[in-house]
């Protein structure tokens, strides 16, 4: 990865500064609002626009769980055809995923595929719910699959907005915060939901998020397509055009990066998945108490992330804090495993080391893969992880059925295990090879600063 | 971290070897009869088969004559009494005249042998089946909304109980009634049963909670199924009676803790209602995981809870003293009104968990439980759990400990070499930094 024109198009941000703008703004456009380089235009609206692009595949995705009694009453399913539903959305993706961010980087580009993707999402939302209303369940199940070949694949497109907007400094906080801020939002609409007796209306509401989203993924390109003609960004010319099978020269590290974002997510969405009845059961809260336990998670990843992204976005040394992350979440799986201490102290802990995490592993992909494989690098990885927790969620119920409590804590531990093991290869991979990802970011801007040096000395050549 | 699983590890370690070292597993030679000594009483034994009014007894015997003898019996109210003689073999006899009398005193007693003790006499009876309309969906019998008219008692007295047959030498049965407890014309296939199995040496029961078994126990399933229910909102509680031939002024119902639910997934706890807690020798026991399933299948989805509540002096209550003394209790015990060497308390245990859809979800309620001489057996972490937690755990640890050495041997090894190579860098870089 030493070769210098890769590193010149990973490093140097796609907005690096306001100076690189040839056309004069005028009237709205010159104002903050408008404009594209200033902080408002670009955390206020376009981060806000990213974040909600996928808010209606987020908030339909779970509709099956929220409406779970409902729906194995009114259409007189078994819980093994309800789980369908999931399975219906789950295994189109493995493949999709590599398919979508392929498809995004190459053949639609963002901002086509967002749209495209949105309306998937939506046409398969509809479905589900005239199925719903007709109470057809074949109907239904190829409403989750339509829906499924769109919802994964917007989540690429979506991070590659992210990363096409906040590439550089911004880059943690923008991809973390639309990776974990969408679930507390759709976790506190899900409650006034609830009371839904229809399933096919609660499930047209699903459907009405979704158009939602489709006309904000449509405004959003607008705003992007202006700025790229305002400020002359790249587009990814045809020269530079890979085959899809170059994924095999993504490298040792990315693979390395990729086991331990199967290893580690594994381990603690699908425990947050069973932790509702484990938290009742064994530490006897009420069902209300234990939800609240249960979303710690989410609730302190969505306000730590921002905040673990800039400060870790400061600090550099990202192998360090992911190996971090990992060894304190699974010291928090151990306390709530071995002790009977309060899980609330646990689950706040766990939420931040995810954040953590989540906030030092995604932009390390951003380091290591050129910013035009960058779409396929992310699909693969969301790939790997969406086929990881179909697995894994699967053999946790098991497990947990079979096993018990115990048991399954061992082995999300393990997963742990694994994940600490590939961080470990990763630090010792990267100290041979030059420590460019544990870099501090002071050295890492360093580095930058000669880069464009190069780039300068170039473009005079 | 690798300190904490260290010692994790070796506190696992110790525990089991402890564990092999001091338990010295007792097992027992288990014979059953049914409808004891009934050919010598055949007009009082026919009359008694006629009422249902079964009779089992069961030796437990080992070589050295520490015996433990148990009478299971539907005369009255399901009843279990449980005696612990040494020093000789002996058999209980049973006098089918004085049994279906008014005074079972001495109805039951053990054939004399040379040096024959009887070191302790415990019973455990269940003299009611509550039902209560529970609107609150609070599961608990104490929820001040309940109204009088939401409850249902029905004494096991009023039950009719299916005879047995005659003869078998199963260590298995079941006192099983079908009708009687509800209204005819809400009859259906209704039944309420007592299942009990006579354990002789350790294991685990193959359902769940999959309760330890120990040679010292017998095993309880209690099932009421298929019941149509008075309410809709109906949950069902029992009330029991455990009886001691001890001088203690308490029992005690203890609630243990354990990490571990691999036997029983999803339940942590374990009830132990003691009869006698400060003593281990003339102490018995009635064992229970706070569990009991809404579906014949028993799986962590039909599971619900298991409530129990206040011990209370059963002295205080004349139609559940005047049940048990007109049991097999009063047969082994004598006059429990004024015996002082004899403690009879009672509590109640109730089924059922908030939102758990109630009885009537799937008419089926199952609650297991151990009743037991001397001291209830206590969850241990499996051998299974410690190896794939040393597995788990200490693989990765001895990896990264070695990783961690390997790498930094060889940093120390090869520091001048990288020096040169970066301070080169440096030099070249520099000047175009600047």
């Amino acid at each position: 990865m030493g070769e210098k024109d890769k590193e010149e198009s990973e490093n140097s941000p796609l907005l690096s500064s306001g100076s690189s703008m040839d056309i004069e703004l005028t009237g709205c456009g010159a104002t903050p609002f408008c404009n594209p380089t200033s902080f408002v235009h670009r955390y206020l609206i376009v981060l806000v626009l990213i974040c909600f692009l996928s808010f209606g595949s987020y908030f339909c995705y779970d509709n099956p769980a929220a409406l779970q009694d409902t729906m194995i009453d009114d259409l007189d399913i078994n819980e093994g055809k309800f789980m369908a539903f999931y399975s219906f959305y789950s295994w189109p993706n493995v493949v999709l995923c590599m398919f979508g961010g392929y498809l995004i980087d190459r053949v639609f580009g963002v901002r086509l595929g967002a749209i495209i993707f949105s309306i998937f999402v939506t046409c398969g939302q509809v479905v589900f719910a005239v199925g719903a209303l007709v109470n057809s369940y074949p109907l239904m199940c190829f409403g989750r699959f339509v829906f499924g070949i769109g919802g994964e694949s917007l989540a690429v497109a979506q991070n590659t907005f992210a990363v096409k907007w906040f590439q550089g400094k911004a880059l943690n906080m923008g991809s973390t915060v639309n990776m974990n801020v969408m679930q507390p939002i759709y976790d506190y609409i899900d409650k006034s939901t609830h009371g839904y007796k229809c399933l096919g209306i609660a499930l047209f509401v699903g459907a009405f998020m979704c158009i939602f989203s489709l006309l904000l993924g449509f405004i959003l390109a607008v705003l992007d397509k202006r700025a790229d003609r305002l400020l002359k960004r790249k587009n990814i010319s045809a020269e530079e055009m890979i085959r899809f099978r170059d994924i095999l020269t993504f490298g040792f590290p990315f693979w390395l990066i990729s086991v331990i974002c199967v290893a580690y997510y594994v381990a603690v969405f699908p425990f947050i998945g069973l932790g509702l009845v484990f938290f009742e059961m064994k530490f006897g809260m009420s069902p209300t108490s234990a939800n609240a336990v249960n979303s710690l998670v989410y609730i302190v990843s969505a306000v730590a992330s921002p905040v673990f992204g800039f400060l870790i976005d400061r600090s550099g040394k990202n192998v360090f804090w992911v190996l971090l992350g990992i060894v304190v979440t699974l010291a928090c799986h151990m306390v709530l495993s071995f002790t009977f201490l309060n899980p609330y102290i646990a689950m706040v802990i766990m939420g931040l080391s995810y954040s953590v995490l989540a906030s030092a592993l995604w932009p390390m992909v951003a380091l290591i893969i050129p910013a035009h494989q960058l779409g396929t690098a992310y699909g693969i990885m969301q790939a790997i992880q969406n086929l990881g927790l179909a697995v894994i969620s699967l053999t946790a119920g098991i497990i947990v059925d079979q096993n018990g409590y115990l048991i399954l804590e061992v082995f999300f531990m393990a997963w742990l295990c694994l994940a600490l093991i590939a961080g470990v290869l990763l630090y010792l991979w990267d100290a041979s090879n030059g420590g460019k990802l544990n870099l501090s970011a002071r050295v890492r801007h360093l580095q930058e600063a000669k880069l464009n040096a190069d780039d300068t000395d170039k473009a005079v050549q | 971290m690798a300190e904490t699983s260290a010692l994790k590890l070796l506190q696992a370690c110790t525990t089991v070897l402890l564990l092999l070292s001091s338990s010295e597993a007792i097992n027992r030679k288990i014979a059953t009869v049914f409808w004891p000594n009934c050919n010598d009483f055949q007009n009082s034994c026919q009359i008694a088969r006629s009422l249902g009014n079964n009779v089992v007894y069961t030796k437990a015997s080992t070589t050295k004559h520490d015996n433990l003898y148990y009478v299971f019996s539907t005369i009255g109210i399901p009843t279990i009494v449980l005696a612990r003689a040494t020093g000789a073999d002996s058999d209980l006899m049973f006098n089918w005249d004085k049994l279906m009398s008014n005074k079972l005193e001495n109805s039951i007693y053990f054939k004399k042998a040379e040096g024959l003790k009887v070191d302790y006499i415990f019973a455990v009876a269940f003299t009611r089946l509550i039902e209560f309309n529970d609107i609150p969906d609070s599961a608990s019998l104490n929820d001040k909304k309940l109204k009088p008219e939401d409850w249902v008692f029905r004494n096991f007295t009023d039950f009719f109980w299916d005879t047995l047959p005659l003869k078998s030498n199963e260590n298995k049965f079941v006192f099983n009634t079908t009708s009687d407890f509800f209204l005819p014309e809400e009859s259906n296939n209704g039944s309420l049963s007592f299942s009990f199995q006579v354990c002789g040496s350790g294991g685990r029961a193959s359902e769940l909670p999959a309760l330890e078994k120990t040679a010292n126990l017998t095993q309880l399933d209690f099932v009421l199924a298929n019941y149509t229910p008075t309410f809709s909102k109906s949950r069902f509680a029992l009330e029991a009676v455990l009886v001691s031939l001890s001088n203690n002024k308490k029992m005690a119902i203890d609630e243990t803790q354990s990490i571990d639910d691999e036997y029983s997934p999803g339940v942590f706890r374990i009830n132990n209602l003691l009869s006698n807690p400060s003593h281990q020798m003339t102490a018995g026991f009635l064992q229970w995981k706070p569990v009991s399933y809404l579906s014949n299948d028993r799986g962590r989805k039909s599971a619900t809870k298991v409530k129990h509540y206040e011990i209370v002096d059963t002295r205080d209550r004349d139609l559940a003293m005047s049940q048990v003394q007109s049991s097999v209790v009063g047969a082994l015990f004598g006059d429990i009104w004024n015996r002082t060497d004899v403690i009879i308390k009672s509590t109640n245990i109730s089924f059922g968990l908030n939102g758990d859809g109630f009885y009537l979800k799937n008419n089926y309620t199952v609650w297991s439980s151990s009743v037991g001489y001397g001291q209830p057996p206590e969850d241990e972490i499996s051998t299974t759990v410690i190896v794939i937690i040393a597995a788990g755990l200490g693989i990765p640890v001895i990896l990264i400990i070695f990783g961690g050495i390997f790498t930094v041997v060889r940093r120390l090894r090869s520091r001048s070499g990288y020096q040169a190579i970066s301070s080169d860098s440096l030099s070249r870089n520099n000047p175009q930094v600047n």
